[in-house]
């Protein structure tokens, strides 16, 4: 079968209809449509890192605060233990009526210290000087025993216990004591 | 046989013709062709409509989240150092050095035969969880030396017992010069330096009340 010239003509333009079309298709439909779909799902690969971050962080957070309630409860139960106001105020009288209840009717108690707590913000520690001039050494020990047990705030950081030379009966003890109290 | 002429011959010469066509042939080929693509086309916008909605959730999810997240972050160095704070006060409370248990013992191995004179004990960070305690007294027996020395290594057996290892060093030890009564005889007397050193480990003594019993320190 041989074609004629004009269907020649037709299948040119045909052919050249079709190469248009596909440049078309590719070009300005499907290409863009592919570079959209790319950048999308590019964003999303550079999303999911930060978001899953972002929930592991809440969990952490959550976790962390489901625990906190027994850490505060355990700091507060401390700090109750601490009146208000300055502790200049508080603390002397508090250690008076701390040794009279023990027999020991003579205390002095002296600030010599006070400095911020570097291992615990919001916290400060203060150094008294603790002097029974006329003490038994064992009301003393049985005292020191009580107070550490009920004043757990308290360190003795040095001990000193001496005789009295007008009275062999009695000693003179001097107590260095370091307090953590709030700030 | 009839004659049979064909006067449609042209006609059914042109309608082959258009029949075979090669531009309408062509037309509906491209037509077909054309069909899928919008076919695909429509496949391919709807994957990409889904990746883009996905994306936008993720965004719109993120935007969410990442507020939550600072605060979160704000909130996690809170607790943290509220619970770095607590853990610290509770193992400083639980970590520290009695001196009730100190003085029980001292008074349980302190004999008769010896008199403190003073008692000076030591304990803080500086030195490195030690506790140091230095003695002095007068020691009275007809050996003033031997007792002191007993008194030395009583300290130490016994502090090592909850202070491993305890250690008990003469500072000094002298002849004393006067002679002093005991139990109704005269005996020469000893004075006496001890440094006991003793290590406080993780095993805290738990606080305990001395027993009532008359000890005392004098000359």
């Amino acid at each position: 079968m041989t074609l004629a010239k004009d269907e020649v003509q037709k299948i040119i333009l045909s052919s050249l209809l079709l190469i248009g079309l596909l440049y078309v298709y590719f070009s300005l439909l499907l290409g863009p449509l592919k570079a959209r779909e790319n950048r999308a799902l590019q964003a999303q690969k550079a999303i999911e890192p930060s978001i899953a971050a972002a929930q592991t962080q809440l969990a952490k957070v959550q976790e962390l605060e489901a625990k906190a309630p027994a850490t505060n409860k355990t700091v507060e139960q401390i700090k109750a233990l601490v009146p208000e106001g300055a502790p200049v105020a508080w603390f002397p009288p508090r250690m008076n009526d701390f040794f009279k209840r023990h027999g020991i009717e003579r205390c002095t108690v002296r600030m010599n210290n006070e400095f911020p707590d570097k291992e615990m913000p919001g916290f400060r520690r203060i150094l008294w000087a603790i002097d029974l001039p006329r003490v038994e050494f064992v009301p003393l020990a049985t005292a020191i025993a009580e107070l550490e047990n009920e004043e757990p705030l308290i360190e003795i950081m040095n001990l000193r216990i001496e005789t009295v030379l007008d009275d062999p009966q009695f000693q003179r003890a001097v107590l260095t004591v370091s307090s953590t109290v709030p700030l | 046989m009839a004659l049979h002429l064909n006067l449609n011959h042209e006609i059914q010469k042109q309608r082959r013709q258009r029949r075979r066509d090669p531009l309408k042939l062509g037309m509906l080929a491209l037509l077909v062709i054309g069909a899928g693509f919008f076919f695909y086309y429509f496949v391919r916008l709807s994957a990409a409509a889904k990746v883009t909605a996905t994306l936008a959730q993720m965004q719109a999810q993120w935007q969410t989240l990442e507020p939550q997240e600072k605060e979160a972050k704000a909130r996690e160095e809170v607790v943290t150092l509220a619970q770095k704070t607590a853990e610290t006060l509770i193992a400083r409370i639980e970590g520290r050095f009695y001196w009730g248990p100190v003085l029980e013992l001292v008074q349980q191995v302190v004999p008769p035969e010896v008199q403190l004179t003073s008692f000076e004990g030591d304990y803080s960070k500086d030195l490195k969880g030690r506790g140091i305690i230095r003695l002095q007294g007068i020691s009275a027996g007809p050996d003033p030396r031997k007792v002191a020395d007993d008194l030395r290594s009583n300290l130490q057996a016994k502090f090592s017992d909850k202070f491993n290892p305890a250690v008990a060093k003469f500072g000094s030890l002298e002849d004393g010069p006067k002679q002093v009564q005991l139990n109704g005889k005269s005996v020469a007397t000893a004075a006496f330096n001890i440094t006991l050193e003793l290590s406080h480990g993780e095993t805290v003594a738990p606080p305990s009340v001395p027993v009532r019993q008359r000890r005392k320190i004098g000359p």
